[in-house]
Parts: structure tokens; C-alpha cells; sequence
């Protein structure tokens, strides 16, 4: 799983336009003050990017919580389902 | 006073506003389901559809401007020279769409410019005025009626044509899918086991004329057998969220209680027998929600509530006109249809939904909208009664505060940004924004304070091209062979999302339009914001405003704003 590919589709999707991928903390937070302020809007691009990217649906969006808790748990869940 | 004095509805369930009261009498739904349009799960989706339009007009009209000519006439066709009317120099034509003729979009771009429709259906009936186009997303109907009522109160025209259409694509079909906001059922308004909107379809026409004594009332043959009457509206926005409803409902809460005028931190003391309600109820979990919340906060709760998108689906911008001409029969015939798909409660607090036809003495109905960009909309319709005729005010006379420009040819997005940079504005999100909502920030950021945190200024927008960069971009992302599409790009191609930005940024939970007209500049488009920042004025809808033209194109931009307030002599 290449991470920095992922923080940088991640920068690209969202628009996070003054981060760079190395700026993106694998553990910490995505959603929430403590993390990079995502929406509920951004939660639903990163379930296209899922799609788009990796080939994987996320229809369920209560299961999203889980998977976009940080870049790292992404990454496993991408992992896990490719 | 401003009299309702025709109407007509084309929706799935008819051609006439009396063919689609006898399908809800009957207890039918124009919702089914359909495989012309994808959506990202690739299912069935429910939709309401039109079916075929009149073939006897121009044929350089499109499906959806055939439906729109179709259904003016009808309601014309109902009074006393009605078509001369049409033509009379008094008689201004007010459109609501959210996204018109989207489906022309690159097939025949000229033909999907919002103004485009309202050019084509007010030309075709020899109007000598400018049409105006109202695209404030899904609360587009109530506020284009809202804005009516306001332009006649203030004696700028005489009659008023208000037309809402918004015809089912692929394009919207695809975003509320992406958003998740689908159901592939027949929605449930305001039931435990709602879980999502379906799409209609549909065409409304609402004849609105000022009254301004008893003598003057009209009472076509055939009509309402009591007037009715436009008596009072208000727009509010959340400041919240551009695509989530406020959880306090504090947008529509706030637009409820200054329609009836009740003191901030009341309830209005209405009787269920006297005052039925017709809420917003697209069955999606959090809007119905939210409803719920904002009518027990303003003191509606205990009042009879009529959802009707049960029957025809969310028709976007023909909603709130079609839901309006619907509620107005209802309270001449004296019954309430019953909630379709409605069973058990699943909101809290509980607002009165019936799945039962109910009967009503009403003399009042209140009519609810509220949508993206976090904007509310509410009027309130009532029955004719002694001493309702007050004097009209005067046109308030404003004087310019403040003003901005920028104007850039080349790379609008680098430019935007720079201006950013040089304003060393800390706002992360403004780098998510399209190009539109970055140059009407900007301009706010120059003419308001960081925080305002009210309800008196008003932010009106107007421009020519509507979303059109935005628009593109996401039509992109619904290609035949790479259907992923995007639910933030989606949002933001409702041009009115620009008002929802900076009233989050700014706290302001004032009145918002959004004018889309072929000329935007000083002698046309901005002259019309200006006159309407007038009549706000002059009812005390809002102390000062905040006006801008905001062309924003990827290689071209024009802002023009004023800050407006009343003339100090």
C-alpha cells in the first residue's frame, strides 16, 4: 500500500490545497478539530475516491466512520478489500 | 394586498392544477421507478416524470420551455384577457429553477444558461420587461413568490407570473445520489423509516396582483370561491452548513417566526383548526429532522401538516410553487390530503402528519422550504377577511455605504488565490470553494465585518452565467465510460451556495437571492438587486445589504459589490 500516493489523492479529491502529502500525520484524526476540519460532504468524496481509486463501494455511509478515522486505517481497509 | 388570481400545475399526476387534485383525492403517486437515470449504485432509481410536452410551439424550444409555455397559458387561459395581461408593461414574469436546462449542457450550451428559459417563455408571451430568474436552490419557488409579493407591495409592477420548473436529469439524478440523499423507495416524509428523497418533475404557475382596496379584488369565474392572499414571507439562512440543515433548525425557525411576526424567543399562538401547514418534507433523515425541531421551537407543532412529496417526488425549484397553488385549493375545498408514505412517527418532536385526508376550516396555511446553501423560505397565504387592506409604504430610498471591484482576465483560480494571500484571510475552506463562492468571499470579506452575527443584512447576488464553470466541471465527472460523481462539486453548481458561504463565515442569518439574468451589469441585472434591496428595505426585512455581480469564470472574473443601506438625508 503506497501511503504517500494516498495522502496525495486524498490533498487532490478534497481540495486541501496548502498541504502536502507529508503534512498528513498517518494516525491522527481526519474528521473533526483536531484533524485536517473534514465534512460530511468530504466523507462522501473520499467514498468516490474509494470507488475511483481502489474499486471499492462503500454503499453503507454509517460504515465510514470507521474507515476514514485516519490515513492508516484507510490504508488496511483498502488493504483488506482490493 | 396581493391576491392569488390563477394558477396551474403540469406534473406526473396531470396537465391542469385540476387533474392533479383529483390524483391526490384519489390517493395516487406519480413516483415510479425508472433505468433512464444512472446513479453510483448503479440501482433502479424512483422518480416523477412530465412525459411528452405540447408539440404547437416555436421548436427551438426545448422539452422543459414547452412544458413552462404550456402551463402559463393554461393559467392565463383562466382570466378575463388573460394573455393581453401577459403582454402589459406592468406584468413582470419571475422564474424559479434550480438547474433549468441543465440537460443541454454540452449539447447545445447557449440553450443552458438559466436566463435562457425565462428570456424564451416571457418572449413567446410578448412580455416587454426583463423576466427574472430566482435560482436559490430547492427554496427557488417560495422565494420567487416571496420576491413577487415584494416587487407588487412596492408598486415597481402591477401583476406577477411566477413560474417554477425543474424537469428530472441525469445530472441532478447523479448528485442527490451522490450525496447519498436517494431513496429507492417511495419516500416516506417525516416516517421512522424515511431514508431519502426521490427526483420529480414539474411545471407551476402562480398569477400574483395587487390589490389595493376591496373594489379592486378579482374574482374570476371558476376560481377560489374565497380570495386569497399573499399576506407575509421571510428568507432565513442557518449559517451553518451549505449541504446539512441546521440541527436547531435555526434558519427556518427564524424565517417562521418573522413571517408571522413574532417577537425572537416566542412561539406564535395559532389554533389547528385556523391555520394548516405545508413543510418542506423531502424525507431525507436529517431535513425532516430538522423541520420538526424549528416548528415546535416557533410554536407550529400542533398544526395540521400537509408533506406532498409523496406524490410528486422533490420537484426542486417547481416545489415550492406547485406545493403553494396545491395548499391554496386545499384551504378553498376544506381538506387536507394524507401524508403518502406516511405511517409511523420519526421525528422528534412529533409535528401532526396524518397518513389520513383530513378536513379543515383554515383560514391561513403556512408554506415551508429550506435547502442547499442553508437558506429557509416561508409565506403565509390567507383567506380574504375584514380590514385587511392597510396602506402601502413607500419605496425606501438607499445610498451606497461602501464598494468593491476586482476584474481579471487570464487564470481566474491563481488570481482569486493571490487575493487571498494579499488579504492574509485565515479561512482554510475557501480553497475548497468553486470560483464563484471565492470571488463573492472575497467581496464580503472586504465590505462586512469578520463577524456580524444578525438578521438585517441581506446578501443579493446576481450574475449571468449562474455556476456554468462548477457545472462543466461536474458533468465531467458523470461521463458515459467514468461515472464517479463528485457530491462536492455537485453542491456547489447551485450558484447560490455563495450566500450560504459567507453567511457561515460572517453569521448572518438575513434574507439571501440569487438573480441569474442575461445582463448582470449596472443598467440591468445589478439595478434589479438594487431595487429589490429597496423593497427589503421598506418592509423592514433588512437594515442594509450586501450586493454583488460575480462572474467567475476560469478565465475571466468580474466583482462588483455595494454595500447598501437606507439614504441619510
Amino acid at each position: 500500500m503506497d501511503i504517500l500516493k494516498l495522502k496525495s489523492q486524498i490533498i487532490d479529491a478534497l481540495n486541501l490545497e496548502e498541504m502536502k502529502p507529508e503534512d498528513i500525520n498517518d494516525d491522527a484524526p481526519l474528521f473533526g478539530p483536531e484533524g485536517l476540519g473534514l465534512d460530511s460532504i468530504d466523507a462522501l468524496e473520499l467514498i468516490v475516491l474509494l470507488e475511483k481509486n481502489y474499486g471499492i463501494k462503500l454503499s453503507d455511509p454509517a460504515q465510514a466512520k470507521g474507515v476514514f478515522e485516519s490515513v492508516n486505517k484507510m490504508a488496511s481497509f483498502i488493504e483488506a478489500h482490493k | 394586498m396581493i391576491q392569488i388570481i390563477a394558477d396551474n400545475i403540469i406534473s406526473g399526476l396531470g396537465r391542469d392544477t385540476a387533474e392533479n387534485l383529483k390524483a391526490l383525492r384519489e390517493g395516487r403517486s406519480a413516483l415510479a421507478s425508472s433505468r433512464l437515470f444512472r446513479v453510483p449504485d448503479g440501482k433502479e432509481v424512483m422518480v416523477s416524470l412530465m412525459g411528452l410536452p405540447v408539440e404547437d410551439v416555436p421548436q427551438e424550444m426545448t422539452r422543459l420551455e414547452k412544458f413552462m409555455v404550456e402551463c402559463v397559458s393554461k393559467a392565463a387561459h383562466r382570466l378575463d384577457r388573460g394573455l393581453e395581461i401577459l403582454k402589459d408593461r406592468s406584468t413582470i414574469f419571475v422564474f424559479s429553477t434550480t438547474k433549468g436546462n441543465v440537460a443541454c449542457l454540452g449539447k447545445d450550451d447557449a440553450k443552458s444558461f438559466l436566463w435562457h428559459s425565462s428570456d424564451a417563455v416571457a418572449g413567446y408571451f410578448s412580455n416587454p420587461n426583463v423576466p427574472i430568474t430566482v435560482s436559490n436552490a430547492c427554496i427557488s419557488g417560495v422565494s420567487a413568490i416571496l420576491l413577487a409579493k415584494r416587487l407588487l407591495e412596492c408598486g415597481l409592477y402591477r401583476t406577477a407570473v411566477v413560474v417554477g420548473a425543474d424537469e428530472v436529469t441525469e445530472f441532478t439524478v447523479s448528485g442527490f445520489g451522490s450525496l447519498m440523499a436517494l431513496s429507492d423507495q417511495p419516500c416516506r416524509p417525516f416516517d421512522i423509516r424515511r431514508h431519502g428523497l426521490n427526483v420529480g418533475e414539474a411545471v407551476g404557475t402562480l398569477i400574483l396582483r395587487r390589490a389595493d382596496s376591496a373594489d379592486e379584488i378579482l374574482r374570476p369565474d371558476g376560481y377560489l370561491k374565497t380570495p386569497q392572499f399573499v399576506t407575509g414571507g421571510a428568507v432565513a439562512n442557518d449559517a451553518y452548513h451549505v449541504s446539512s440543515p441546521s440541527r436547531t433548525g435555526e434558519g427556518l425557525y427564524r424565517a417562521i417566526i418573522r413571517t408571522l411576526s413574532v417577537p425572537a424567543g416566542s412561539k406564535a399562538g395559532l389554533a389547528c383548526t385556523d391555520v394548516f401547514v405545508c413543510p418542506h418534507g423531502t424525507a431525507t433523515l436529517y431535513n425532516d429532522q430538522m423541520e420538526s425541531v424549528a416548528f415546535s421551537r416557533s410554536g407550529l407543532g400542533n398544526l395540521p401538516m400537509v408533506p406532498l412529496k409523496g406524490y410528486f417526488g422533490h420537484t426542486l425549484g417547481a416545489s415550492g410553487v406547485i406545493e403553494t397553488v396545491l395548499s391554496c385549493h386545499f384551504m378553498d375545498e376544506g381538506w387536507l390530503p394524507g401524508c403518502m408514505g406516511y405511517s409511523e412517527p420519526g421525528c422528534y418532536p412529533a409535528p401532526d402528519v396524518s397518513s389520513d385526508v383530513r378536513r379543515t376550516g383554515a383560514r391561513m396555511f403556512i408554506k415551508t422550504i429550506s435547502g442547499f446553501g442553508g437558506g429557509n423560505a416561508v409565506i403565509k397565504v390567507e383567506k380574504l377577511s375584514e380590514g385587511m387592506f392597510k396602506g402601502n409604504g413607500n419605496l425606501a430610498e438607499i445610498d451606497v455605504i461602501d464598494s468593491f471591484s476586482m476584474y481579471h482576465e487570464g487564470d481566474v483560480k491563481e488570481f482569486l488565490a493571490s487575493v487571498y494571500r494579499d488579504g492574509n484571510y485565515s479561512y482554510p475552506k475557501f480553497h475548497k470553494m468553486d470560483l464563484l463562492c471565492k470571488g463573492g468571499f472575497i467581496a464580503a470579506e472586504k465590505l462586512l465585518d469578520e463577524v456580524c452575527d444578525d438578521d438585517s443584512t441581506a446578501l443579493v447576488f446576481v450574475n449571468s452565467c449562474a455556476s456554468v464553470s462548477v457545472d462543466k466541471e461536474y458533468q465531467q465527472t458523470i461521463a458515459e465510460n467514468n461515472f464517479f460523481p463528485s457530491p462536492s462539486l455537485f453542491v456547489y453548481t447551485l450558484p447560490n451556495i455563495v450566500i450560504g458561504e459567507i453567511s457561515i463565515r460572517h453569521k448572518l442569518y438575513g434574507e439571501g437571492a440569487f438573480f441569474v439574468q442575461r445582463d448582470s451589469s449596472e443598467e440591468s441585472g445589478m439595478k434589479l438587486a438594487a431595487d429589490y434591496v429597496r423593497c427589503l428595505l421598506s418592509e423592514g426585512a433588512a437594515a442594509r445589504a450586501l450586493v454583488c455581480r460575480a462572474e467567475c469564470l476560469k478565465d475571466k472574473c468580474i466583482i462588483e459589490a455595494v454595500l447598501l443601506g437606507p439614504k441619510v438625508n
